[in-house]
């Protein structure tokens, strides 16, 4: 089936979505076309509005069309605690869940040799001067149980335990409501080597 | 060629995530050396195999598929996981790198496979960084002995005479060890030059003292250079940043 140029344009401009092949990218832009232009408009406004104008946050490197972000403005939140996370959808995942109130750091990767991303690569250089200048009472590491989240905890571990500051590593363990035996084997010893001891009130 | 193949055990080496929620994965496995697979569905969020296809922990993979790259339909957990931290971390992941480059796909070196299984054990319980650096230097022996680029390390290749503990010698890369005689030149051109007793101890896997590994490992990051034709190893470039 051939369309008008500009039909096929949007059709092949949509496929660059995560998982939008030609079917539901055809499937999007007539749906746009038939029900929906003002839709369409506002999508294509805010769609040019954000590629201009969002950058990175200078201090936490999250996306933020301002210098600084909202969270690292907010003068309200702990200025000593400082949460380090690999995602936005990180940030985004401890903000809707844990009553966390410190700042946020974003690496926008891991350290992982082999693809050849190094420290400066994840913005360990800029993270660094943030540990330097002493506000930062403690660093809480919560990139990803994977080996190369764990390397990179290491790694930061390491910078903020040679200038002093206290650092702790999130908890890995079994899902709440979940059952031992359907845990996978290496959450579950991670489970057991962390386990705490029974507070009595 | 088309292979149907069954909890074959491998490690997995890495993992790269491909489409939405698939990942080719790298393994290093017993019989058939390095293979690279196509993980389906694994980066779902209620994927099983998530937690499992990780690297250091020995698993058992069963594929199928033609030619290079084949697609994986099971996976299970062959024993426990190596659980590696700090330093012994990225040791591992510098002997996956290594790995990674060096070894051709579907060249089998089961004993090597041995070797890795063992350096991954001995990794765990290292205690301190000469630990870790002994396992490593060994390690380093024997893939390149595997490879078929093994050193010589017990006589002189001109003279053919057998290593002298007492005399200092100089490490021709591609050839061996020839006895040097005069005094060590200074400053940065002093690399490769080896005592007779490091020589001897690296053979036999008796090296001690800070002296003989650092010159073993000289010995050790040349040669592997030249197998790596130029290419440079990241994780080497991250534990100089660590120090």
């Amino acid at each position: 089936m051939t369309q008008d140029s500009l039909v096929s344009q949007l059709i092949e401009s949509l496929r660059c979505l995560p998982g939008v092949g030609p079917k539901s990218a055809q499937r999007m832009a007539f749906y746009l076309l038939e029900r929906d232009r003002n839709g369409a408009r506002q999508l294509a406004h805010t769609l040019i509005e954000a590629a201009n104008k969002v950058g990175h946050c200078s201090i936490c490197r999250n996306f933020s069309e301002r210098e600084v972000c909202n969270l690292c403005s907010n003068e309200k939140r702990d200025h000593s605690l400082l949460c380090i996370v690999e995602m936005p959808t990180d940030v985004q995942a401890i903000e809707q869940s844990t009553g966390f109130k410190g700042r946020y750091f974003v690496l926008m990767g891991h350290l992982s040799p082999i693809d050849g991303l190094g420290p400066d690569d994840i913005g360990l250089n800029l993270l660094a001067t943030h540990l330097d200048c002493g506000d930062i009472k403690e660093v809480i590491l919560a990139t990803n149980p994977t080996i190369e989240g764990e390397a990179t905890a290491h790694y930061i571990g390491e910078m903020a335990g040679s200038r002093h500051i206290k650092t702790t590593r999130i908890a890995h363990g079994v899902p709440l409501g979940g059952e031992l035996e359907f845990v996978d084997g290496g959450t579950l010893s991670h489970a057991f080597s962390g386990r705490r001891e029974i507070e009595s009130l | 060629m088309a292979s149907d193949v069954l909890l074959q055990p491998v490690y997995l080496l890495h993992l790269r995530a491909y489409r939405n929620t698939s990942a080719l994965i790298e393994v290093f496995s017993a019989e058939y050396g390095r293979v690279c697979l196509v993980a389906r569905g694994v980066r779902k969020s209620k994927s099983r195999l998530q937690g499992l296809l990780q690297p250091f922990s020995p698993l058992l993979l069963s594929w199928r598929g033609r030619g290079e790259l084949v697609n994986l339909h099971h996976a299970e957990l062959n024993g426990g996981i190596h659980q590696l931290k700090g330093v012994a971390l990225l040791s591992g992941m510098y002997l996956n790198e290594m790995l990674l480059y060096l070894l051709a796909r579907f060249d089998p070196h089961p004993k090597l496979y041995g070797y890795y299984s063992q350096a991954l054990v001995e990794l765990e319980v290292a205690k301190n960084r000469s630990a870790i650096e002994s396992v490593l230097r060994y390690f380093e022996k024997h893939l390149l002995q595997e490879l078929g680029y093994g050193l010589i390390l017990d006589h002189d290749v001109i003279s053919n005479l057998p290593i002298n503990p007492d005399c200092l010698y100089q490490y021709r890369l591609g050839q061996g060890p020839v006895l040097y005689e005069g005094s060590l030149p200074s400053g940065k051109h002093n690399k490769l030059y080896l005592q007779g007793d490091t020589l001897l101890n690296f053979e036999q896997g008796t090296l001690v003292g800070p002296k003989s590994f650092k010159e073993v490992k000289q010995l050790m990051r040349a040669a592997i250079s030249v197998q790596l034709g130029g290419k440079t190893l990241n994780s080497r470039k991250l534990f100089k940043a660590y120090k």
